[in-house]
């Protein structure tokens, strides 16, 4: 069975560190991606798949947690080579690494395609280069620097979030909400799928929660941090649908930032593009380099490596790599379809088939232990 | 196979037989001669050329033969000739006296009248303290010296700090002598818990340095930490405390400062108090303080002074031109170059006007118009100071109206450097201003090759920077990363001072209650008649 690395003198975190990533991780991707592609299946009932969503996304987190939160000592890379040894441990374990490089590609592949938009001019690989240049940094720089960061940048993210939601008040009509289920629980459902891919994603904090200072009590915690999550995303899920309504909504990339890019108060507090700017890089920045990380800490757990930043630089080639080949690959149109279908199915075989496979033999093996140690 | 990557840091050689044979103190453990002679012409040999030291010869009692050395000019002439040479020539010997072996001894228990004295045995002490202002005695028949203390030098009275200077608070500044300053802090701190060690850097300075703190408030890790940095210092001379700060920063290689200095002995008290620990060095009205943390560098002495609220309001603006400091003129060339549709339509076109006849884009404007600034500033500090001010003024007012009328500069530019150049003179602590207006410049390319976004990167890289930063172990950027809710008190807000409960937690720890609580003014406070007629008239 494997031993756990000696970490002596690693960071710890707090609890309240590892959930403000999570938060500041989750919610500008949430906003600018997943809202939109939850219009473009579920329409008006958007927000109902967020419910929905959020529901099941509580289990598959309280799972994924309770799997690296029990041992405690472990990493999920660790726990699943603990559970199914070193060689198919490995194999397996190299899925997650592989997950951890392709989430951040896929982000910096929309940030790059969202900066086109304000920077047409400048070529996509500096824009990309630039920013994973910086989140391999950070990520050299360790965990601390990293959810130091995440606390200086989230609340003022959050600040201008809510200000945004506020200015926006007026020009939102309730009605376009209405009615409810039109199209029946389907394309609810399929809605539903898009959120439970964004929760699913947090297996990356499976790779953080051995560094926490109160890791029994991660997976409770991480209920609470959905129920957070909920109210944070049911007012950017309604708000562009009770300005634009449905059909403009849907058709629009990036519904959010139109929002934001719409306040107009008093014909002086207006064009407030830079407030949409600023909290969708600081979001990616953040998303990007939390992946970057896991992704370092997952290649140093695989081969045995204590220091867990030292492939902070590989991984930032490798990403841009796969980053330039999705480039050459897919349309804007197609990256979006490719998380809608492929991507979905990765996420839900990597963080639920795969963590609740662990766990259930995890579970199965304590219970045999436990009766052993009794009957002996 | 991966050592590249092991990040070991790399320290000076500590061992004293690497060190370089300039810098190593030539010890001079030699004792001393019972001979005066001998004695007399070793310190001869060692102190050949030297035009300023003087050797006097007299007969002590008219028996025993003695000789005082000193430095001419840090000794006080008068003192001497009253308080050494006169009693020991006119005084009549006793019994007691008359033993040549224990003449300083002597000299020091009945015919000296100075309160500050040493015995020295050895030869290298004698020098040493020949060189620290003393007057040494020697004896003939004694292998041992007197040292006396009769400083009497030239220095500067204790002024207003002109580069610290305040509307309300205390107006004694730290001068150059590091005695005048301890003393000036004792006299703020009359406590025995003020503890102010003292050591010298410097192989050819031989400079003073002593270091105070709060014993049983400090964190003693904190102590210890600044007494090993101090001690590992191997320099030729010391001439300004940024010496020091240099050798024990946590990453000198990072425009933000680490430790923080000040000319001000509230400033230095009241560090104190929170658990710092403050450095002085002989020659230089400057203290360091330390650990230093990113939001102290925001925090002027009148803060604390003046009303909560008012003082509460004033570091809000201050917080406000810190960002115009850093990212106003980085604003304007992302908008300007990439992003016009973000300006209201009326304003785009007074700018789009305004910028029609100058020929460069407007990073190379910005660049140039602050460049142009610093330039100014700099002038306006090293030229003299009636000269200073005019220049100054022509600089602004003159070159600026006549950039802009022969279309090399844009209006808006000069009105944005202007508004920068005074926003950077906001912050209070001149080091941290300094290392703000300098990333202004990367942020201001930035800005003129990716725009917003551009500027966004630029001030991640900041952060990113300053929360992987420490001063003496405590995190740069706290309390807001690592976040301690306790200590925000006195970042965003300055609570009244009875709200003032506990000292910072990252430094105060060890004593962390500051003021008690229930102390909100009150005129029902500690007045139990008023309370129990309040609780009657309730009744009622």
């Amino acid at each position: 069975m494997k031993k756990p690395m000696d970490r002596s003198g690693t960071v710890k975190i707090s609890n309240l560190q590892l959930f403000m990533m999570i938060i500041a991780t989750t919610t500008p991707f949430g906003h600018f991606v997943y809202i939109h592609l939850s219009y473009l299946v579920a329409g008006r009932d958007a927000y109902v798949s967020l419910v929905v969503g959020s529901l099941v996304g509580a289990a598959i987190v309280y799972m994924q947690l309770s799997l690296v939160a029990k041992p405690a000592k472990y990493t999920l890379i660790e726990q699943t080579q603990r559970v199914f040894g070193p060689v198919f441990g490995r194999v397996l374990s190299s899925f997650y690494v592989l997950f951890f490089l392709l989430s951040s590609a896929l982000t910096v592949r929309i940030l790059t395609d969202f900066m086109g938009i304000i920077l047409p001019n400048t070529p996509p690989p500096l824009i990309s280069m630039s920013v994973l240049f910086l989140c391999a940094w950070l990520v050299f720089a360790g965990l601390e620097p990293l959810v130091r960061t995440v606390q200086g940048t989230l609340p003022f993210m959050m600040l201008l979030g809510i200000a945004a939601s506020v200015l926006t008040t007026p020009d939102k009509h309730p009605e376009n909400l209405l009615p409810i289920l039109e199209k029946g629980v389907v394309p609810v459902w399929r809605g539903a799928l898009i959120y439970i891919t964004m929760f699913s994603e947090w297996i990356s904090f499976t790779m953080m929660v051995s560094n926490t200072n109160q890791t029994k009590r991660v997976p409770k915690q991480g209920l609470m941090t959905i129920a957070i999550m909920l109210l944070m995303f049911i007012g950017p899920v309604t708000g562009p649908i009770m300005i634009f309504g449905e059909h403009l909504s849907s058709d629009t990339s990036y519904p959010t930032y139109l929002e934001i890019s719409n306040i107009d108060v008093a014909d002086f507090l207006q064009n407030l593009d830079t407030i949409g700017v600023l909290l969708w890089t600081v979001g990616a920045f953040l998303r990007i380099s939390t992946t970057m990380y896991c992704a370092s800490c997952g290649i140093a757990d695989l081969i045995d490596k204590k220091n867990q930043t030292l492939f902070a630089f590989p991984v930032f080639l490798v990403v841009e790599a796969i980053n330039l080949t999705m480039r050459q690959a897919f349309s804007q149109w197609e990256t979006f379809r490719f998380i809608m279908t492929d991507y979905l199915v990765i996420v839900l075989f990597i963080s639920v088939v795969l963590p609740l496979l662990t766990f259930v033999i995890a579970y199965f093996r304590g219970k045999r232990k436990e009766a052993a140690e009794v009957n002996s | 196979m991966f050592r590249f990557g092991k990040r070991k840091k790399k320290r000076r050689p500590e061992d004293p037989a690497k060190t370089p044979p300039s810098l190593r103190i030539p010890e001079n453990n030699a004792p001393l001669s019972t001979q005066l002679a001998q004695n007399e012409q070793a310190l001869r040999n060692v102190f050949q050329n030297c035009s300023d030291i003087v050797f006097r010869s007299f007969l002590m009692f008219g028996q025993t033969k003695i000789l005082v050395l000193y430095v001419d000019g840090l000794v006080d002439q008068k003192h001497l000739d009253n308080a050494v040479l006169k009693p020991l020539m006119y005084i009549q010997p006793t019994k007691s006296t008359k033993k040549p072996s224990q003449a300083m001894q002597m000299l020091m228990e009945q015919a000296l009248a100075i309160s500050q004295t040493q015995t020295l045995q050895k030869m290298g002490e004698v020098v040493t303290e020949v060189m620290k202002g003393q007057v040494v005695m020697l004896a003939e028949g004694d292998a041992t010296a007197l040292a006396a203390s009769i400083l009497g030098f030239e220095k500067r009275a204790v002024e207003e700090p002109q580069t610290e200077a305040v509307i309300r608070g205390p107006r004694e500044g730290f001068t150059e002598n590091l005695r005048t300053n301890t003393s000036l802090l004792r006299r703020r701190l009359r406590t025995p818990q003020l503890k102010i060690e003292s050591l010298t850097v410097g192989v050819m300075s031989n400079t003073n340095v002593a270091f105070s703190y709060i014993e049983g408030v400090v964190i003693n890790s904190v102590v210890e930490e600044v007494r090993n940095r101090l001690s590992r210092i191997q320099i030729d001379g010391v001439l300004e405390s940024g010496y020091i700060e240099e050798f024990i920063e946590d990453l000198p290689t990072s425009p933000f400062p680490q430790v923080q200095y000040t000319e001000r002995p509230d400033v230095v008290a009241g560090s104190l108090l929170e658990g710092k620990v403050a450095i002085f060095t002989d020659g230089t009205p400057f203290a360091l303080i330390v650990p230093m943390t990113f939001w102290g560098g925001l925090q002027a002495s009148e803060d604390y002074y003046t009303r909560a609220s008012i003082a509460t309001a004033i570091r809000w603006i201050r917080f406000l031109f810190l960002g115009i400091a850093l990212l106003l003129p980085s604003i304007y060339v992302a908008i300007t170059t990439f992003h016009q549709e973000m300006l209201p339509t009326n304003l785009l076109l007074s700018v789009a006007a305004a910028r029609e006849a100058s020929p460069f884009p407007a990073l190379i404007e910005a660049l140039i118009m602050e460049i142009t600034f610093e330039a100014l500033r700099e002038a306006g500090v090293r030229l003299p100071r009636p000269v200073g001010q005019a220049v100054s003024i022509v600089g602004a007012l003159v070159i600026g109206q006549a950039a802009v009328q022969a279309g090399i500069v844009s209006t808006p530019m000069v009105i944005v450097v202007s508004i920068t150049g005074i926003a950077s003179f906001t912050i209070p602590r001149f080091n941290l201003a300094v290392a703000i207006r300098m990333l202004r410049f990367p942020m201001i390319f930035l800005a003129g090759t990716l725009g917003l976004y551009g500027i966004t990167l630029g001030l991640l890289a900041i952060l990113i920077h300053v929360t992987s930063l420490r001063s003496f172990g405590v995190p740069y950027f706290s309390p807001i990363a690592p976040l301690s809710i306790g200590d925000l008190k006195d970042v965003f807000v300055r609570v009244p001072w009875w709200r003032m409960n506990m000292r910072p937690r990252l430094t105060g720890y060890k004593n962390p209650v500051r003021v008690p609580e229930g102390q909100a003014p009150d005129p029902k406070r500690g007045r139990p008649e008023l309370e129990h007629e309040e609780e009657q008239g309730k009744k009622k």
